[in-house]
């Protein structure tokens, strides 16, 4: 492989893992509040949810607020329950709420993906009925903290690597161009043709 | 006739949408060839992905040397980034040294017929820089000599018959 292709490679890699790094840090923060609108189609059968992938020692808080349409339960999942909720069979849930508004605040031990389930409250079945929900995660995920703080070293080392190469390079290239001058440089004029060689017979020596 | 190599320029600029080019310019007793030797693309990168942009794209910049010494003219003239100009071949060639830089435009005939520009600065490597500084030179009496140098160049390897096709720089 070329040193310049080695060098481009090392640059476009790090600036890659540098940049996966910085949103898998500052994305795993959870610094705001995400806020989703929500409605729920007039029937029974109907109802919407918001599935949020926690950490294990993850706190998720939030709230509810319906804008039209009356009251509404709002259930907190974990991903086998949801299964249960969405299939019709018995199921538990972490937290419940009812009402046109409310708030939910857990803390779960195991990272996983959870549901925010939202439908309708009882009288309420008929009904299209619309609001918004506010959540956020708390907390500090130091797997996915650890996992971009390293890929951001790795990153930086790999543009380090990719400099020295690229000076090295650099160094050789420069070498090997001082052999020119830094003006303009005269080739060396080919040979003269030499005058045409005759042939000319021995001369004998003197007889004695 | 064998072609005969005159002289090297070390430096000459050309500028594209894909950004500067830097050519090494081979001149012989039949043609101008520029060699590619550096193709950087940072700015163009820097206009469509700003700071990142520029960092990928001058990490794809590419230099390349030759050894201009024992390369065939015709190898160089046949790579696909170098532009040949061949002496008979030119319309027209103005040596153009002012106070915006010191440029030389070319118009000439290409192999299907057509005309086609081809302008390039002449601005020294810092060695030449460096050199001359050594001599109690200033940059800008550097510059000026750097484009004499290339126009004595071509004052010896034009052919009579093109020179009359050129107009000097005073």
């Amino acid at each position: 492989m070329k040193a310049t292709t080695k060098y481009g490679l090392a640059f476009g890699i790090g600036a890659l893992m540098i940049l996966i790094g910085l949103a898998a840090t500052v994305g795993s923060l959870h610094l705001s509040p995400e806020t989703r609108d929500f409605d729920i189609d007039a029937g029974n059968l109907y109802f919407n949810y918001i599935d949020v992938g926690l950490f294990a020692g993850a706190r998720l808080k939030g709230s509810f607020t319906v804008t039209s349409g009356g009251s509404i339960n709002l259930y907190i999942f974990e991903n086998r329950e949801y299964q249960n909720y969405y299939n019709g069979n018995d199921c538990y849930y972490i937290e419940s709420a009812s009402g046109s508004s409310g708030t939910f605040d857990i803390t779960v031990d195991v990272g996983d993906t959870y549901y925010i389930v939202l439908e309708h409250g009882s009288g309420y079945e008929s009904m299209r009925q619309t609001g918004e929900v506010t959540h956020q995660i708390i907390g500090t995920d130091f797997v996915m903290i650890g996992l971009g703080i390293g890929l951001f070293i790795g990153g930086l080392m790999a543009i380090v690597y990719g400099w020295a190469l690229k000076k090295k390079n650099d160094a050789q290239t420069a070498a090997f161009q001082q052999q020119y001058s830094s003006g303009v440089t005269y080739f060396q004029p080919p040979p003269a043709t030499p005058p045409d060689y005759q042939w000319k017979p021995p001369i004998s020596p003197p007889k004695v | 006739m064998e072609e005969r190599k005159i002289g090297l320029v070390p430096k000459v600029q050309g500028q594209s949408m894909g950004g500067v080019r830097e050519y090494g310019l081979l001149v012989t007793d039949k043609r101008s060839i520029f060699v590619m030797e550096l193709k950087d693309s940072t700015g163009l990168g820097y206009s469509i992905g700003g700071i990142i942009g520029a960092a990928i794209a001058a990490s794809a910049r590419t230099r390349r040397t030759f050894d201009y010494d024992t390369a065939n003219p015709d190898v160089l003239g046949g790579m696909p980034d170098n532009v040949v100009i061949h002496h008979d071949a030119i319309e027209s060639l103005r040596f153009k040294f002012g106070a915006l830089g010191n440029f030389i435009q070319f118009k000439f005939r290409t192999a299907d017929g057509k005309t086609r520009k081809f302008q390039v600065s002449l601005f020294p490597k810092k060695e030449y820089f460096l050199e001359r500084k050594n001599m109690g030179k200033g940059r800008r009496e550097a510059i000026g000599e750097y484009a004499n140098e290339v126009q004595t160049l071509y004052r010896r390897a034009l052919p009579l018959a093109t020179t009359t096709k050129v107009v000097w720089s005073e």
